[in-house]
This record gives C-alpha cells, sequence and structure tokens, in this order.
C-alpha cells in the first residue's frame, strides 16, 4: 500500500494520479466516435465513488504494485509511461494479482458505459430503463410456418 | 413459548408457499405464513435506477453468499460445480427469475417406464393439468398457442414479442428444421389481474419494477391476505416440533428481533425450495426423529437435482435487441426427448435471450478477451453493443442419491442454524448432454450468421432450480412424502416445493412447482375430514 494513507474519502493523491493514468490508457477517448477517456473527471468521480464502497484498500495495494512494476520493469514512473506500455503492465497484473486486475476492470467498465456521454454515443438516453421502458417490435409470427407444418413433436405417454 | 395455535403454518412465502396459501384460504381456516425475508418494494428495484447493471454483482446477486442481505442464509456449495441461486422476500426467488414459464411434458412423469432411468412420478400430467390453468390464471402466462412440442393447453396472454433478436435465432433454427416458439412467459403482455403491461425493461432478473413480471408477491400473495392469510416477515424457522404420536405441533422461529418464538399449529407445510425445505427438516431432530422430521427413508436431502445449464452466445454483423425487451424470448426443443443416439438419455430446451446491456457487453467482451484494453477497444466494443444474442441449455438432471443436502457442521445463519451444505457431481450423462447442446446450439447460431461463438458449460453460478429432496412416491421406504405431499412419518406435515419432485424435466420448475402446490392444498381440502388418517 502507499505510504501515504488512505482516508474515509478515498483514493490518495498518488493513487489518483496513477489511476489516472490508467484509465487514460484503458479507454483513450476518441472524437470521432464522441466517447470520452476513461479518466474524464465524470467518470473518474463514479469510479472513485464505486470503489470508495467496498474495494478501496485492495485498489490502492494494487495500484501501488503497479507503480512498482514500472519502476522494476522499465525503471519508469507509471505515470511518464505511453498508453499502450501502461496497458500492458496492466495485463501483466491479469495473471499475478487477478482480484485487482478483475475489480478495476468490473468498476471501470460499470461506470464508464453508464456515463452520459458514451450512453449518447451508442445511440442511447441517459436514463434508467424504468419508467420509460423500450420499444421492441412484435416481429412476424409466420416464421413459424415450417415448425407448424412438421406437426407435433411431443411425446404420447 | 407459546400461542395459540393455527390451522395451518405454512413455512415460506416463495413460489410454492404462495400458491398453496391462496389455495387453502377458501377454507376459512385460520393460516399463517412464516417468511425470513420481506416484502419488496418495487421502486427501489435496480431498473430505476442508472446503475441498474451493477446491482447483478451486489445486492441483487443470485448468489445468498455474494449478495449477504441479512435476509439471506449462507450456502456451503464449495463442493459442487454449480452454486445455489435463490432469494429470500415474500416472492422468494420468482423475485429474481427471468419469467420462463414452460410446463413439464407428459412424458416427464414417466422416465422410468419410458427410459429406464429415475422413477415415475406417482402423478401424471392429466392429474396436474387443472392446476397448471388455475395457476396460469393467476400468473397471467403469455404464449401462442399451438406450440406442436406440448398437448394442446387453454388460451395466453399475448406472447412476448420476437424483437429482432428472437427473428434472428428463429432464422437459425428454421434453417436447420428444427423446433422453436415463442416462450411461454410468466409476463403481463397486457394488464392483467391489477398489473400493467410489460414495457421491455430488460431487467426481469433483478426484479420487476413494472410489475409486469408475475412474482408471487403481486399475484398469488395479494389475493391470499385479502382472504384472510396471516403472513409474518422477518421470521427464520429453525425446526418443526413433534409429538410422542409423531404429529407435528408447531415451529420454533426467530422474530425480526432475534428473538426465538414458538407458534403450534395443527397442520405444518413446508415451502421452502429443495436446499431451504431439507435444511428445516434435518435441523428439527427428536426423540422421535433423531435424522430429522420425516426423515424414515433416508432420503430428505438426498437425490439433489440442479438444471445443468450451458450459454451459447454469438455476435451479429446487424444491431438486435441488445439492452431493450423481456428477457424471455423464443424457446426450442428440437432435442427435449430421448434419442440415444445422441450420447445421452433424456434432453433439454433451448431458452434464447435477447442479448445484454451495454455493461454486461463490456463486462462480457473484456473478460473473454473479446474487447481489447487501450487502442482498439470501442471498435471492438461496438462490434459488440446490441449485437449479441444467444441461448441457454436447460438439461435434465437425474436423480442420484449422492448428491445431497446436509447440515453444515460450522457454517450457520446470523440466528445460528446450521447452513445447508450441497454435495454434488455432474454425472456423465449431463456431461454428454451439456456437450451436445453446446455443439447443436453453435450450429443454431452459425445458421443464423453469428460468429464469435462464446459457451459456458456448465454455468457455474446457475443453481437457479433446487429440486429432488424430498421427492414423491407412494413407497415410504422410497420417498419422502406420499402421492399428494403428505409425509409418510408424520401425518400432519405437508411439503410443497420443488423437493417434492421426483425428477427435474429440462424446464424451468416454477410453474409446475407452483401447480403442484395448489394440487397438494386441493388434496387436503377434499380430505379435510379425514386429513390426518
Amino acid at each position: 500500500m502507499s505510504d501515504e494513507l488512505i482516508t474515509s474519502d478515498g483514493l490518495n493523491t498518488e493513487d489518483q494520479t496513477t489511476l489516472s493514468a490508467l484509465l487514460s490508457a484503458l479507454l483513450p477517448g476518441n472524437e470521432q466516435l464522441g466517447v470520452p477517456p476513461g479518466n474524464d473527471a465524470a467518470v473518474f468521480e463514479d469510479i472513485q465513488a464505486t470503489i470508495r464502497i467496498s474495494a478501496l484498500e485492495m485498489i490502492s495495494d494494487g495500484l501501488d504494485e503497479l507503480r512498482k512494476l514500472a519502476l522494476e520493469q522499465l525503471a519508469r514512473e507509471f505515470d511518464s509511461l505511453s498508453n499502450p506500455i501502461r496497458v500492458q503492465l496492466f495485463e501483466l497484473m491479469r495473471s499475478t494479482n487477478g482480484a485487482f486486475y478483475g475489480t478495476l476492470s468490473s468498476v471501470t467498465v460499470q461506470c464508464y458505459y453508464r456515463n452520459d456521454q458514451v450512453m449518447e454515443s451508442l445511440g442511447m438516453e441517459p436514463r434508467p430503463p424504468y419508467p420509460k421502458g423500450h420499444e421492441v417490435p412484435q416481429g412476424d409470427f409466420n416464421l413459424l410456418d415450417p415448425v407448424r407444418a412438421r406437426g407435433k413433436i411431443w411425446r404420447d405417454v | 413459548m407459546s400461542s395459540d395455535p393455527v390451522d395451518v403454518l405454512i413455512i415460506g412465502a416463495g413460489a410454492s408457499g404462495a400458491a398453496a396459501a391462496w389455495s387453502l384460504a377458501d377454507t376459512k381456516m385460520r393460516i399463517v405464513c412464516l417468511e425470513q425475508g420481506e416484502w419488496m418494494n418495487p421502486s427501489e428495484y435496480p431498473s430505476t435506477g442508472r446503475d441498474w447493471e451493477s446491482r447483478h454483482s451486489g445486492d441483487f446477486s443470485i448468489s445468498p453468499n455474494r449478495r449477504g442481505r441479512i435476509t439471506d442464509y449462507p450456502v456451503n456449495d464449495s463442493n459442487s460445480p454449480i452454486h445455489v441461486a435463490n432469494f429470500n422476500a415474500v416472492g422468494g426467488s420468482t423475485i429474481l427469475y427471468n419469467g420462463h414459464f414452460p410446463r413439464f411434458h407428459p412424458s416427464d412423469f414417466r422416465v422410468k417406464t419410458l427410459d429406464g432411468v429415475g422413477d415415475d412420478w406417482p402423478i401424471d400430467y392429466q392429474t396436474l393439468e387443472p392446476y397448471y390453468d388455475e395457476s396460469d390464471r393467476l400468473t397471467g402466462v403469455a404464449g401462442l398457442a399451438g406450440d406442436p412440442a406440448y398437448p394442446p393447453k387453454q388460451e395466453f396472454l399475448p406472447p412476448v414479442p420476437l424483437g429482432l433478436s428472437g427473428a434472428k435465432l428463429a432464422s437459425g433454427f428454421n434453417k436447420l428444421g428444427w423446433h422453436w416458439w415463442p416462450s411461454d412467459a410468466a409476463v403481463a403482455t397486457v394488464p392483467h389481474d391489477g398489473r400493467d403491461k410489460c414495457i421491455n425493461l430488460s431487467a426481469c432478473t433483478l426484479g420487476c419494477a413494472q410489475g409486469a413480471k408475475a412474482s408471487t408477491d403481486i399475484t398469488f400473495w395479494p389475493h391470499a391476505i385479502r382472504a384472510g392469510v396471516e403472513l409474518r416477515t422477518r421470521c427464520r424457522v429453525r425446526e418443526i416440533t413433534v409429538n410422542e404420536d409423531d404429529m407435528a405441533t408447531g415451529v420454533v422461529y426467530f422474530d425480526e428481533d432475534g428473538k426465538e418464538q414458538f407458534q403450534a399449529a395443527e397442520v405444518v407445510m413446508v415451502a421452502c425450495n429443495g436446499v431451504g425445505t431439507p435444511r428445516v427438516l434435518l435441523n428439527s431432530k427428536s426423540k422421535r426423529f433423531p435424522d430429522g422430521i420425516a426423515n424414515r427413508s433416508g432420503l430428505v436431502g438426498k437425490n439433489l437435482m440442479f438444471h445443468p445449464y450451458a450459454s451459447i452466445y454469438g455476435t451479429f454483423d446487424e444491431p438486435l435487441d441488445g439492452y431493450r425487451g423481456p428477457g424471455v424470448c423464443i424457446w426450442s426443443q428440437e432435442f427435449y426427448e430421448t434419442d440415444l443416439n445422441r450420447g445421452h438419455v433424456r434432453g433439454f430446451t433451448y431458452e434464447c435471450n435477447r442479448g445484454r446491456g451495454p455493461v454486461s457487453t463490456a463486462m462480457t467482451g473484456v473478460f473473454r478477451n473479446h474487447i481489447p484494453w487501450g487502442e482498439g477497444h470501442h471498435e471492438a466494443y461496438l462490434d459488440m453493443h446490441n449485437r449479441m444474442s444467444g441461448m441457454v441449455s436447460i438439461c435434465e438432471d437425474l436423480p442420484e442419491e449422492s448428491n445431497t443436502v446436509t447440515l453444515d457442521e460450522n457454517l450457520k445463519d446470523s440466528n445460528g442454524i446450521p447452513a445447508p451444505k450441497v454435495d454434488y457431481t455432474l454425472s456423465e450423462n449431463s456431461l454428454n448432454m451439456l456437450k451436445f447442446s453446446v455443439d447443436r446450439a453453435t450450429e443454431v447460431l452459425e445458421a443464423a450468421g453469428a460468429k464469435d461463438i462464446m459457451t459456458e458449460s456448465p454455468i457455474g453460478a446457475g443453481g437457479w432450480h433446487l429440486m429432488g429432496t424430498a421427492r414423491m412416491g407412494t413407497d415410504p421406504d422410497r420417498s419422502v412424502v406420499n402421492e399428494w405431499g403428505r409425509s409418510h412419518d408424520v401425518k400432519n406435515l405437508f411439503i410443497v416445493d420443488g423437493s417434492l419432485f421426483v425428477t427435474s424435466a429440462g424446464v424451468n420448475p416454477t410453474r409446475t412447482i407452483q401447480a403442484l402446490a395448489l394440487y397438494v392444498a386441493d388434496s387436503m381440502k377434499q380430505r379435510l375430514a379425514n386429513l390426518f388418517d
């Protein structure tokens, strides 16, 4: 864990810097697609709030491990690395610290894909399913004609 | 610890307890139901919030161990490749089920006679048919008449929409000449019995905020309560007590404050599902029943059946339903009946689901290496968003005495009651059936134009269906209850849930559980004058 104390408010500054650098590498923004980077302010805030609920210590430990990995393998600070190298180091942790990799990956996609801008880029309204719901076409039940034509398939007793 | 006896005490307010309570209410007997869970508040269901998909892994997880609500009890299922799924509340696991609502087939009640495996049921399809019809009326079942995989059934509510996903998958079945049909669904597609119609929230397995999906807290229970049944929540039963005459005298339970209480009863009815029911019975030890009440056969907790499930999904070039629609779509029973050339006995149903929400799509893609982190992430995601669809195969599980629910020696719930321990092994027949189902589903998806087929077999988290652990039968040495649900050993003790199942069929059990509960309750009503003879 980082030397700096974790407070009940969430990750310390060093962890926040590392996490921001990692998120911008995992989910690069793309103006053409209209999607923000993973360290966009709203996404970042949501991710930190989610981590704070149940995984703060584990994520902090993992981020510390990520920084050490950068120093040991590349003699560089993690946030000074290029995006592809940051992703490579994170992928290394899939096998060495699966809990961190899995939890951070899960939290990241949860928060990213419920972000207003991301949902709008996917053609979705940024809202919960209820109460408006969604439209689904009824479909053409004439597709059943060959099934009907074949007749009974249940087994007599 | 004392109280005035009630006429009927029901343990559990899920699918079976609700149906039995409703049926018995017209006798005007004093009926009390004890439920360890609470009433759910639909305005708090996940689909009312932006984080709806995330709550699948939190307070609305199907795993009681993961969910860990105060109303849950832990389950030690570490010695099983399939893990228990349930929900503890008024409505039980119908709160979280998808609403797939098939009936058993006539052949499912004659497995031994037809295929030489398992056992025959002591009742048949015709016996249950009027109770299926009665349950269907209360539930509000959507479907399309004329399915050639079934005998004719009564009229339905309009079917759930095919949607883009259903039509796409149907094209695959049609190319192969295989059966498919719009699934029977416990979903109100038009307003029904005070419930509003489905608005395609796509969150059926997180509780239906619209109230269109038929969970028994909004189907049977309002009617039962209006008819005089008393439902007490946050009451967890520890044991059923018995006297020297082998008659149940009542139950010991813990109330919301953890205070031990006793409720005397003339009749006790257990409705706690295929894991909860043997847990209560086995924990009810006495001088008369040192191995647990109603267990002189030694079969309480044995013959546990899940349905081994496989998941087979693919991605398509064109947009499908994705995050829209009820989960229930179409089914196929092409491989339902036995054909030994397939390498297994008995069969399975394919249940096609529409698609996935945006978060679930990303999770699947990232963890299955279909979507990379970093460069190429967004493009790969767009290839999957609203383009995933597929099916699960729900395979018949055969009864084996080595698959058991017992009491854990160490693990206990918050009231100190021993937790259930599950020991379960997949049979060679199940493994063969799973493989066959994955191979054939892959053919369907490819025929429909899918690429990048993703499979999971068995679905480890998919222990939704808990059956067989207090089976019915006419022989007291080979069954726990008789052919109308009464314990062979304790003549005022009845069981009404999936524990009764002799075999599991290859379909979801809830419609049959409700029909069985209505059948047992009706059998009691017809014998009230000599119920204990």
